[in-house]
């Protein structure tokens, strides 16, 4: 296979860089292609939790970009309940094959730290979050609490 | 004109000239040349095959690799994102505007060397440096991962899209460079097709067939939106947008209303028309019944249907509530009220054009039934075949009458409401009249007698072709007179007993001016819908000493900057700004001279403003039904406007026949400067704010032109 090789490298590369806000990156059971990993959000609201996320490599990788879903239920405009995201630097249209999965998963963090209201997956969340921040945040942080996983503790 | 127009115009004589030229003196010899461009519908184009279509794209790519020295594979990546046009090219080539972030520092992807080789930044393998290839952005990588970018892209379709592999490089990929990678054959032949598909596409003189499976294209230097047929497979359909013809509406009107029709739009009007939001609960609710009193089946808030306030405060006021009028909700009430008012009128036009698209299937029936009773009708000796022939023409012309019919409502539907539209609904109702008579006449037709029906025929097709023509050239409308008569410029209102005369478009002039005096000499008029016209040309005047400057033309353009949709006193500020000495050009469209007008000597046609009636009196027909020869509006009246004029021109520095005749008037009957003042005051002239010294002037302007002088400003 094509892409073993280098997703086997990303792997690598991501586990040695030891990053704060994704860790605990476990690669299915005799399946490269399939990952999952914990956000860790650095930002309020989300700060007060962490969010399981999948990452799914297609055959083609990397001339085809990897999916993600979040496994984790999240208050966020650009999330869906079914933990779709829309993150557009993994678009089929935008995608680039020297893209690497580090890349991806910044992009990630940087739109579940700063929601973008603009383009929004759901848009009742987008909406409270432009008018009513107070309560966007409000909701978002007891979400959080009540369905988000732990934080690793350093 | 761009060596692209250049060779154009060579290919075209050569495939289309002589074949054309032939067919016209030996088919069509009793069609004459002023029928063919006076035909509304009238539309020149080539039937273009694969190869034809390869050496017209080819000429402009050799034009313009030889012009920048480029290969033309990287010629054709800038004609294709440039819409083919040779010069526009080769400055966006020259000014790097085709490509996007090219050779961006930060976004070089590392090359980490391993031993004598390089990693690649895409597949991560080590592999020798003479086997990796970039782009002009620098940007390397292994040609195995290329070829398998291309191939995974090829197989979505993708082919002239194609770019640079690097993190947000948007550089694409030319031609040659993708196919010396590419070594699957079949990918290779698909990759050709798509970017062939590309490139017609990206033409805009060319179009594909619309036709299942057909594969030929059509070229128009003029593309329009005009009725196209395919040769080969007799598709019927619309050079400009592809879909089904459909004058005379336009594309993008046509595209909103199929949308319109097609989508829920209007079923969202409808919800709006016949439902209100709970007040509580805000759920979606359904007035059923003619009580005002509501209940919410939801949340079972009572309340008023009318104000849709508490029902409580209502009390015993059952059918009526006395809290309608201010209640604030009122705003909300008005929406609705809007929604259903926009509900009507939409189905108003869809109902026609439901009603007009059905009839279409209905007579294809006919024409069936035609078939069998012309059979009939032979077989009884009642005529032969050929004496019955008629009547499928009549079938044939029937439908194409209706369509152009259907075709008329979604424009009408979106013209906004004033004299053109009034117009329009009027040509339209000519129309479906006599459409319905055809129809008539056709289903009843028994006998071989045709002159009725013949007649028929041609009034319908000429109601068609009128209609087509009119708003498709329509230049300016006349109220009450058919001749280029810039005074009775059709603007916004329009009279219970007004007729409008429409003018049609005629040939567009360039026309090179020097300005050589301060003064032009043009005084210009517009019909408030953003068309500025020449409404008088001072005698002796620069202007006047050219004869294709004529009262009426339209001002299109002064050099390259298009006056469409200037006010007259802007176009008139910019003449005016024009520094003496210099030498600009008027591009001006001018009326069809038909009508009356031309009837006299043929040699006295040349002359300019003549002939659009010499004499100095007007026949009117009076209200009561006798006709009265009147004086022409007196002399003295154009002095004094004239004199008014040339004031207004130094005053604000324009020439303004409206206001000048407003001050004229104001002036009537008035005996000395006090009330000529206290006139114009007193008046909406006030907001001119005249000093004392300009009425003064004025009164002197209105003196001298009693006494029948001229009057120049002192």
């Amino acid at each position: 296979m094509a892409a073993s090789r280098r997703i086997q490298k990303e792997l690598n590369d991501i586990r040695t860089a030891g990053l704060k806000s994704f860790r605990d990156v476990n690669v299915g059971e005799n399946n490269i292609l399939y990952w999952t990993g914990l956000i860790v959000p650095e930002n309020p609201p989300f700060n007060k939790g962490a969010f399981r996320i999948e990452i799914t490599f297609p055959a083609e990788y990397p001339f085809k970009p990897p999916k993600i879903a979040f496994k984790t239920k999240i208050y966020h405009p650009n999330i869906d309940e079914k933990g779709q995201v829309c993150l557009p630097i993994i678009s089929a249209e935008n995608w680039k094959p020297a893209t690497k999965t580090d890349q991806v998963i910044q992009a990630l963090i940087q739109l579940v730290n700063d929601p973008e209201p603009d383009h929004p997956l759901r848009a009742d969340l987008a909406e409270e979050y432009t008018k009513d921040k107070k309560r966007f945040f409000k909701n978002a942080e007891d979400y959080t609490k009540k369905y988000g996983e732990k934080r690793p503790a350093d | 004109m761009s060596g692209e127009e250049d060779s154009g115009m060579y290919y075209s004589d050569d495939d289309c000239g002589y074949d054309a030229y032939y067919n016209y003196n030996m088919e069509d010899c009793d069609i004459d040349e002023h029928d063919v461009k006076d035909d509304p519908e009238y539309f020149s184009y080539d039937t273009l095959r694969v190869e034809e279509v390869e050496r017209l794209l080819n000429e402009s790519v050799e034009a313009l690799s030889n012009k920048l020295c480029i290969t033309p594979s990287l010629a054709k990546v800038v004609l294709h994102t440039h819409e083919w046009a040779v010069l526009p090219s080769a400055v966006a080539y020259k000014n790097n505007d085709w490509i996007q972030n090219l050779l961006n520092p930060n976004n070089q992807p590392k090359m980490e060397p391993i031993g004598q080789k390089l990693r690649c930044p895409v597949c991560f393998s080590p592999t020798i440096q003479e086997k990796f290839s970039c782009l002009a952005c620098s940007h390397k990588f292994c040609n195995e991962c290329w070829a398998t970018h291309f191939e995974v892209q090829i197989m979505q379709g993708v082919s002239t899209g194609i770019s640079c592999m690097a993190q947000e490089c948007g550089l694409l990929a030319p031609e040659d460079f993708v196919l010396s990678l590419l070594t699957k054959v079949p990918l290779r032949e698909k990759y050709q097709e798509f970017a062939f598909r590309d490139y017609v596409k990206s033409h805009p003189e060319l179009r594909f067939c619309p036709g299942p499976n057909c594969k030929l294209v059509f070229r128009s230097k003029e593309p329009k939106a005009k009725r196209t047929i395919c040769e080969q497979c007799k598709t019927t359909f619309c050079f400009k947008c592809g879909t089904e013809y459909h004058a005379p509406t336009d594309c993008p009107t046509i595209k909103k209303w199929l949308t319109k029709c097609a989508d829920d739009s209007e079923t969202a009007n409808y919800i709006s028309a016949h439902t209100k939001d709970c007040p509580r609960c805000h759920i979606c609710i359904e007035k059923n019944g003619g009580c005002n009193h509501m209940q919410c089946y939801n949340c079972k808030h009572d309340f008023c249907w009318m104000c849709l306030g508490d029902w409580k405060s209502h009390g015993s006021e059952y059918y009526e509530c006395s809290r309608y009028k201010e209640n604030p909700n009122i705003v909300n009430e008005s929406v609705h009220a809007q929604a259903r008012e926009a509900l009507k009128k939409y189905l108003h036009y869809y109902e026609r054009w439901e009603n007009h698209s059905k009839s279409l299937k209905l007579e294809a029936e006919t024409l069936e039934k035609i078939k069998s009773r012309i059979n009939a009708k032979v077989m009884n000796s009642s005529g032969t075949w050929i004496d019955w022939q008629y009547l499928v023409d009549a079938a044939s012309l029937l439908a194409k009458c209706r369509y152009t019919l259907q075709y008329t409502y979604p424009y009408a539907y979106y013209l906004e409401p004033g004299p053109r539209k009034e117009l329009f609904e009027y040509q339209q109702a000519q129309l479906e009249a006599e459409i319905e008579n055809l129809s008539w006449k056709i289903e009843r037709a028994e006998t071989t007698d045709r002159g009725d029906l013949e007649n028929q025929i041609d009034i319908a097709e000429k109601r068609r072709t009128t209609l087509l023509k009119d708003f498709l050239h329509i230049l300016f409308c006349t109220l009450n007179t058919h001749k280029v008569d810039m005074t009775k410029l059709l603007g916004g209102q329009i009279g219970l007993e007004d007729f409008i005369f429409a003018h049609r478009k005629g040939r567009p002039k360039e026309i090179e001016i020097t300005k050589t005096e301060d003064s032009l000499g043009l005084t210009i008029t517009d019909n408030g819908a953003g068309y500025a016209f020449i409404k008088r040309i001072k005698e002796g005047s620069i202007i006047d000493k050219i004869d294709y400057i004529q009262v009426g033309d339209h001002l299109e353009k002064i050099d390259n900057d298009s006056v469409i949709g200037r006010r007259h006193f802007e176009v008139a500020k910019m003449l005016k700004e024009i520094p003496l000495g210099s030498t600009f050009t008027l591009r001006l469209v001018e009326p069809i001279r038909a009508g009356f007008g031309n009837i006299e000597a043929r040699g006295s046609q040349k002359g300019k403003k003549k002939g659009y009636g010499s004499g100095k009196e007007t026949l009117r027909f009076k209200a009561n039904g006798q006709a009265q020869i009147i004086e022409e509006p007196d002399k003295e009246m154009d002095l004094g406007i004239e004199n008014i004029n040339r004031l207004l021109e130094n005053f604000m520095g324009i020439n303004d026949n409206e206001l000048a005749t407003q001050i004229w008037e104001a002036a009537e009957g008035k005996l000395n400067t006090m009330e000529f003042a206290e006139a114009v005051d007193s008046s909406d002239l006030a907001e001119f704010s005249f000093t004392d010294d300009m009425i003064i002037e004025l009164w002197g302007a209105v003196t001298d032109a009693r006494a029948g002088r001229t009057r120049h400003p002192s």
